[in-house]
């Protein structure tokens, strides 16, 4: 499994860059699983899904915070649980969101 | 008066901050400019030599379960901040170095960290010099305007690029919860580079109900700029966005004049 992980400046085009090379892969036929680790996630609007579908999903980190400190499940049972299908072979994860007032 | 910045990153917040904090100094306001980002770019704006005194990490400190300021508003920025060529005084939240000790989860790098947080969000609220200006740039993102440092009182400017990660970051804005009455949220449209630029912008921000205060053009003389290591503020006053960021100035100035009114 090979992983890529992209940093840079703010607005410098990594999620661009990101959901360019995510769509190149799945369309090779690879399987690509994406992680949107951005407090303002954008990645699904870069992987084509469109801007209510990217503004729609959740934050696995708030849903697993609700449910109580333990997380039992394997990773993969989390990224099955979580994860979104944007395309042919093609999934996100959004790791968080933070998109509602909460001073402190 | 407080001017808030925010929006995605890399949408210009630090560039329009900078410029307009030294179109208000050289108009003869006195003008503090915080940056709540860890990335350099408003020092380098305003043209300023890197400064190891200008954090504001450790000027609070914890007081029974509590925070406790340093000091005064007023003392805090008379001891941290650093004036910029222009007659714009500077503090910065704290540094990326510090940032990065957090991955060690010491306790103390943590507290150190936050006490800057602390003391920013005290001392930007806070400060008033009656008539001065305080320029708040927040960092790129939703994380800083969830966490309640655009305050309660001022302007609260959302800057938003012609792209829908920008426009998307900005509807999570308005959809964040209820906004302190004394704040406005009003838009500026940056880096537009054509009509379908403006006309894009303009219906976002209209779906949104965020009224547009300025709109400043996609300048090449601003890239030329930061290429040649020139501070932004050093651009010709006739450049376009030097004139956009003067007409958001002269608006300002009209909110900042108007009569309060009472919630």
């Amino acid at each position: 499994m090979t992983k890529i992980a992209v940093a840079g400046k703010g607005g410098s085009g990594k999620t661009t860059v990101a959901g360019v090379l995510a769509r190149l892969c799945a369309e090779s036929g690879r399987e690509v699983l994406t992680v949107d680790a951005d407090e303002n996630p954008n990645l699904g609007i870069s992987l084509g899904m469109g801007v209510e579908a990217t503004y729609g999903l959740g934050g696995a980190r708030e849903t697993l915070l609700l449910e109580g400190p333990a997380i039992s499940s394997s990773m993969e049972e989390v990224v099955d649980r979580f994860a979104a299908e944007a395309g042919e072979h093609l999934r996100i994860v959004q790791v968080r969101k933070f998109d509602q007032f909460r001073p402190g | 008066m407080r001017v808030v910045l925010l929006g995605k990153g890399g949408s210009g917040k630090s560039t329009l901050a900078g410029l307009l904090s030294a179109e208000l100094s050289t108009r003869g306001e006195r003008v503090v400019a915080m940056s709540a980002d860890s990335v350099p770019g408003l020092a380098q704006v305003l043209g300023m030599e890197p400064s190891d005194d200008w954090f504001l990490a450790g000027m609070a400190a914890r007081d029974n379960g509590g925070w406790k300021l340093e000091g005064t508003p007023a003392e805090i920025v008379d001891r941290c901040a650093r004036e910029a060529p222009s007659g714009v005084r500077f503090v910065q939240i704290g540094n990326a170095d510090a940032t990065l000790k957090d991955f060690e989860f010491r306790r103390e790098s943590f507290l150190d960290r936050w006490s800057g947080t602390v003391a920013f969000n005290t001392v930007s609220r806070a400060y008033d010099d009656e008539g001065g200006w305080v320029v708040v740039d927040l960092q790129g993102g939703t994380l800083q305007v969830a966490g309640g440092m655009v305050g309660t009182t001022g302007v609260a400017m959302v800057v938003v690029e012609p792209f829908a990660k920008s426009v998307l970051t900005a509807r999570r804005f308005v959809d964040m919860g209820r906004w302190p009455a004394g704040l406005r949220l009003v838009g500026v449209a940056n880096k537009v580079g054509s009509p379908d630029d403006e006309a894009y912008v303009a219906h976002a921000l209209d779906g949104l109900g965020i009224p547009i205060w300025a709109t400043v053009p996609l300048d090449p003389a601003v890239r030329r700029a930061e290429r040649d290591g020139q501070p932004l503020v050093n651009l010709d006053p006739q450049s376009p966005a030097r004139v956009a960021v003067a007409a958001l100035a002269d608006r300002l100035g009209q909110v900042a004049l108007a009569p309060v009114t009472a919630h």
